[in-house]
């Protein structure tokens, strides 16, 4: 590496530095005020994810970026070409040092190991001390809405009613195509496969209030339209709202 | 030159063959108005023959079923409708029986020939008539669904609608409340279609063509 090679590498270093810390001072800021509510025992983490993997990502896409850029700006052709298009010589290969490689692949290495590991740790915290009496939500997903059925309650409604501060167990399965569980706010994802019942760990709401399902997989003609209103509302509340669905199965609405 | 020529070509084709993609989504024949009184009346037909009679150059569906004279229906607000529905068509077993349940109707209740039921048996069910609010609908959620119980199997042909034979039809009646002015879909729950690809995942086909396609068993209620 020469004199005028080792400037432009502390030019392109100064300007990563000063980028990433300027995204990573913006994600700090952003990603709270765009994340969901926290409205369960899950949300929190999901958000505080969002939020870690997106100040790694800050500076390993700004490395990129930057690298790209300059080279654009600093090593482009000046002028008119001389002779024609095809007589154009590219420049001189590039060769990694065997240090550059390992440290390449020595912090991909880490990165991926570190989310591996964050994904495996936030499935490990909900998952090692189960309740053992949540309340069971068998969920259907059918072009084009969601029905919910409460086998211990014997009622089955278009709305999702959960009472606050119960674990809830998501069953969820498919009558026709592929179709993707979600609930925003209480982070519930989930894939709903035709045939198949699939059950998540149990979430828990903390938060009153409105919410809704919906689907994040393309299913067909209204698959934007499917989605449901979610209500998370107090255990009395609750109550009654399941002996009356019970009493009058018609009010499912 | 000609590299550049093939590609504009290219996407020209291209271009024709989505806009061509995208007119076969729907065949909603024009809108049907609730008369006063805020009435409706819509038929549920085996086929497509009344309101989609085949066209030179395909297009329209004649064999799929579908609802008559339109899938575009138009209601007052703050009214409380009354739909009629013929139903002409056979039936079978819901995938879900949630959907042999009435909902959402006055009184959670319609009536079939007559009589006044809150739910059919799941294994007899020709079609549903399920409204939706689609996400951006929230200031007057509408959610009103009912079961069209199935002409009998062997039921004679009594009925001539446009040249054509159908057996006698059941007649279901209800009422639902609208609120504020506001757009919403309709269809059937019923899987009435044709396969889909990728028959037999879970067993399951017959969400396609009729049941995938506005105008046949999918549609759009407007109040206004």
């Amino acid at each position: 590496m020469n004199r005028q090679d080792r400037s432009h590498l502390r030019r392109v270093l100064q300007i990563w530095a000063v980028l990433s810390v300027v995204g990573v001072a913006l994600a700090i800021v952003i990603v709270p005020l765009v994340s969901p509510v926290t409205g369960s025992s899950v949300e929190g983490f999901a958000n505080l994810t969002d939020l870690v993997f997106t100040i790694i990502a800050v500076p390993i896409a700004a490395f990129v970026w930057v690298f790209v850029g300059y080279s654009l700006v600093a090593f482009r052709e000046r002028g008119a070409p001389a002779g024609r298009a095809e007589d154009l010589e590219d420049g001189p290969p590039l060769q990694a040092s065997g240090r550059q490689q390992v440290a390449w692949l020595a912090i991909t290495g880490a990165l991926a190991i570190f989310f591996v590991g964050w994904g495996m740790f936030g499935f490990y915290k909900q998952t090692i001390d189960p309740p053992a009496d949540p309340l069971v939500v068998n969920v259907t997903g059918q072009q084009w809405t969601w029905t919910y059925d409460y086998p211990s309650l014997g009622v089955q409604s278009h709305v999702l009613e959960l009472p606050l501060d119960r674990p809830v167990s998501f069953r969820v399965t498919s009558d026709d195509v592929l179709h993707g569980f979600v609930i925003n706010g209480l982070g519930v994802a989930m894939d709903a496969n035709p045939g198949i019942w699939v059950t998540a760990p149990t979430v828990t709401p903390t938060k009153l209030g409105s919410y809704s399902a919906r689907c994040i997989e393309l299913c067909g003609l209204y698959h934007t339209y499917m989605w449901t209103p979610v209500e998370v509302v107090s255990p009395s509340a609750f109550a009654a709202w399941a002996k009356a669905l019970h009493a009058n199965p018609s009010a499912a609405t | 030159m000609l590299v550049t020529l093939v590609g504009l070509v290219g996407v020209l084709i291209g271009a024709v063959f989505g806009v061509r993609v995208l007119s076969d989504l729907g065949f909603e024949p024009a809108a049907v108005a609730a008369t006063s009184g805020a009435n409706i009346t819509l038929s549920a037909f085996p086929d497509g023959y009344v309101c989609h009679p085949s066209t030179p150059g395909g297009g329209p569906q004649a064999e799929w079923v579908s609802y008559c004279p339109s899938t575009s229906i138009r209601v007052p607000a703050h009214s409380t409708v009354t739909v009629t529905i013929m139903q002409y068509d056979t039936g079978d077993t819901l995938h879900n029986p949630f959907f042999a349940q009435v909902m959402g109707t006055v009184g959670g209740v319609m009536t079939v020939n007559g009589r006044s039921v809150q739910r059919i048996p799941a294994d007899d069910v020709g079609h549903t008539f399920t409204i939706q609010t689609p996400p951006d609908e929230n200031e007057s959620p509408l959610f009103v669904s009912v079961p069209l119980p199935g002409v009998a199997d062997n039921a004679p042909n009594v009925v001539t609608i446009a040249g054509h034979q159908y057996p006698k039809p059941n007649v279901i009646v209800f009422r639902f409340k609208t609120g504020a002015p506001g757009r919403y879909v309709w269809h059937c729950y019923v899987p009435c279609g044709t396969g889909l690809a990728g028959d037999g995942i879970g067993g399951q086909a017959g969400f396609g063509g009729p049941m995938a396609t506005t105008g046949y068993m999918a549609g759009t209620l407007t109040v206004t």
